[in-house]
């Protein structure tokens, strides 16, 4: 990054982290241009910033992936900065090094880094130099099985077979013994190379309930790294994370110093500017393991905000401003507990398939400790083209227990009317004896929670009574009497709200009373 | 007395429903235990209830035949099930103009009570970006404009209702 004085900033993204990259730029006193898709013409993004330019079609890959329109975007507007926010371009060397030919401030780390911590390879290699511990594994060349076993043995079992390019699970292999290994890294090449177009894959040790801790890490240009203390993302569903926390529940002070020190270690081996995030594998016996270093602002990075109180964005307008850091080490204290988590228009019933639909009524919830970060209101469409997380919910406590009480009850004051959501997902991990004693680990919704469902005991939702009846409310209107219809469509005596429907007469199946 | 057909999340339950006094109903499902429900209070988007002694705060909205409601985190979906299921507009003239695709209307150039003609134009949305004039199928008189300027309409919900020509008042 070219540290340097901007002025006004194009946000590079869509959906709740534009707007929530937006309002810091605009707290900071920076002039603002959101880049949208046709698709988000109507966006809370497109309301809140300054300027808006439309860079192409809804799917990402011909508007949100735009290199060249972003840029033309950035030239157009004056825009003198670009904050990436998370996911689409925010690990794009090619990105951040295409803004530094620009002229424009990439407000992120340097593309060098970009690159050496998206390679796992070279990530590993970085870190193991700095003397950070990693999870044993083996990168494989050359196509002959008989070394495959060799570096299969060497790295233990059970392991995982990962692609050297990849990510999002994709060329990723669960191996339980020897023999499975030869099949498993066949495939995973073939996904490797059909996904990446890259077919190299390296071996890495499966850690058994493993828990996923990283802690956040700031830098600046003036040499400067501090950590923000940590985060638990253990409850994850298909390597995707669920609920994330920090600090990380039932650590001692040790191992907690240790982490953070390690991260640090990790940061300063790549003169890290800016906000990141180290990703480690905490075993059951307190080892832990690099597992990678995110080079940018992290989904969950409220919840480090809601304790440490720093404002993670602020932090990045600054560094990328080449300010100096205005906290030391020191000054960084945890206070309380926060959790967070991703409420998204998926269908728990239906193996959390993706939804769609208008959200005909959005009510995020209020209180003490209570944050919302989201990019719809009611009235907003959920697509097939991005994402389908409607919003972060986040509690603050005094303490874990208050954290979880309090999102407990946010959760429940939250309304979605429309698509499907995993809210009464949500609430069920929050209200489970084992998340309350936190007792997380990688393999936590697998072990507790997969015979759940929203029909299942114990649910608001199995008192089908009370939603008949206040459907059938509807129909009698017993307490409604203003509105008025013709004698056609009338259902029961009294008349309805139904009654817009008009001469479709949805009438009773039998009235005999 | 009435029975009603409610479908909920796709199952079709027989709701007895009776009605006791001005608020109150007793609701039994599909012959079981009867529950006595108390309409508090309900207004846009909030409907409260009092069953069996206990107070429930629900959220709803409701889109053509689909009634969507929310409660404490959990969330219900209704499709208010007709005698016969079968829309008796299908391939006749209908005296119902209704939006073909979802949008939101940019003007109603009728109110109730102004006379129609066949073909005329009584409202123009915009949908995908296009916009859309619907038009009634019959001659009558307008009964009914269910929706206005700038409200959104999915497919098939009802924008004009005509009173055709030549029935009673």
């Amino acid at each position: 990054m070219r540290a340097r004085p901007f002025r006004r900033v194009l946000v590079a993204n869509r959906g709740e982290i534009a707007v929530r990259v937006l309002r810091a730029c605009r707290q900071r006193g920076l002039e603002t241009v959101a880049v949208v898709s046709e698709a988000d013409r109507a966006s809370l993004a497109a309301q809140l910033a300054d300027q808006v330019v439309e860079i192409g079609p809804a799917p990402a890959a011909e508007s949100y992936l735009r290199i060249d329109a972003i840029l033309d975007a950035a030239r157009g507007t004056g825009a003198d900065a670009i904050h990436p926010g998370y996911g689409f371009l925010a690990e794009n060397a090619a990105f951040a090094r295409a803004c530094d030919d620009a002229g424009v401030v990439f407000i992120g780390p340097g593309a060098d880094v970009i690159d050496a911590m998206g390679v796992k390879t070279e990530a590993r290699r970085r870190m193991e130099e700095a003397g950070v511990p990693v999870v044993p594994g083996a990168l494989l060349e050359g196509d002959d099985p008989a070394a495959w076993e060799a570096a299969g043995s060497g790295v233990g079992y059970p392991l995982l077979v990962k692609a050297a390019a990849g990510g999002g699970g994709k060329g990723m292999r669960a191996v339980h013994g020897a023999a499975d290994l030869v099949d498993a890294i066949g495939a995973a090449r073939r996904e490797a190379a059909s996904a990446f177009g890259d077919a190299t894959v390296y071996l890495e040790r499966l850690l058994i309930r493993p828990r996923h801790v990283e802690v956040q890490v700031l830098g600046d240009t003036h040499g400067h790294v501090l950590h923000l203390g940590e985060r638990d993302c253990s409850v994850q569903r298909r390597h995707q994370k669920v609920v994330e926390e920090s600090p990380a529940p039932g650590l001692s002070d040790d191992l907690r110093a240790r982490l953070h020190d390690a991260a640090v270690r990790a940061a300063r081996a790549v003169d890290y500017v800016g906000a990141g995030t180290v990703e480690m594998l905490l075993d059951a016996s307190g080892d832990f393991f690099f597992l990678e270093m995110n080079t940018r602002l992290q989904v969950e990075h409220p919840v480090t905000e809601n304790v440490t109180g720093v404002d993670l964005v602020e932090a990045q307008l600054r560094v990328a401003a080449g300010e100096r850091l205005a906290l030391t080490q020191d000054e960084i204290r945890a206070h309380g507990h926060s959790i967070e988590v991703r409420l998204y228009a998926e269908d728990p019933a239906r193996g959390f398939l993706p939804q769609t639909g208008t959200l005909h009524l959005f009510e995020p919830p209020a209180g003490p400790g209570v944050r919302v970060d989201t990019g719809v209101t009611t009235g907003s469409e959920v697509t097939l083209h991005y994402d389908p997380m409607i919003a972060k919910l986040c509690a603050w406590g005094a303490d874990r227990e208050q954290s979880r009480r309090r999102l407990i009850e946010a959760l429940s004051e939250t309304t979605v009317l429309g698509p499907t959501t995993n809210l009464s997902h949500l609430l069920a991990i929050l209200g489970h004896e084992a998340f309350a004693s936190g007792a997380v680990h990688t393999g936590f919704l697998e072990e507790h929670l997969a015979d759940w469902s929203p029909d299942g005991e114990g649910n608001v939702d199995t008192d089908e009574a009370l939603w008949l009846a206040a459907a059938a409310s509807f129909a009698l209107d017993p307490g409604g009497g203003t509105a008025r219809r013709s004698d056609r469509d009338t259902i029961g005596e009294a008349p309805g709200p139904w009654e817009d429907l008009g001469p479709l007469r949805l009438v009773p199946a039998r009235e005999d009373g | 007395m009435m029975e009603i057909d409610l479908e909920r999340d796709g199952r079709r339950r027989r709701t007895r429903v009776h009605r006791e006094g001005d608020d109150t109903l007793r609701v039994q499902i599909d012959g079981g235990d009867a529950r006595t429900v108390r309409v508090i209070a309900r207004d846009e988007n909030t409907l409260l209830l009092d069953v069996d002694g206990r107070r429930h705060r629900l959220r709803w909205v409701r889109r053509g035949r689909e009634l969507h409601l929310g409660l404490r985190g959990h969330s219900a979906h209704f499709h208010w099930v007709e005698e016969d299921e079968v829309d008796e507009t299908v391939g006749a003239a209908s005296p119902v103009v209704r939006a073909p695709m979802p949008g939101r209307v940019l003007e109603v150039t009728v109110a109730a009570g102004d006379p129609v003609a066949a073909g005329q134009v009584v409202a123009r949305i915009e949908a995908m970006k296009m916009e859309i004039a619907l038009s009634s199928d019959v001659a009558g008189r307008v009964s009914t404009v269910h929706a206005g300027k700038d409200a959104l309409v999915e497919p098939d919900q009802p924008v004009v209702t005509i009173e055709p020509d030549g029935e009673a008042d």
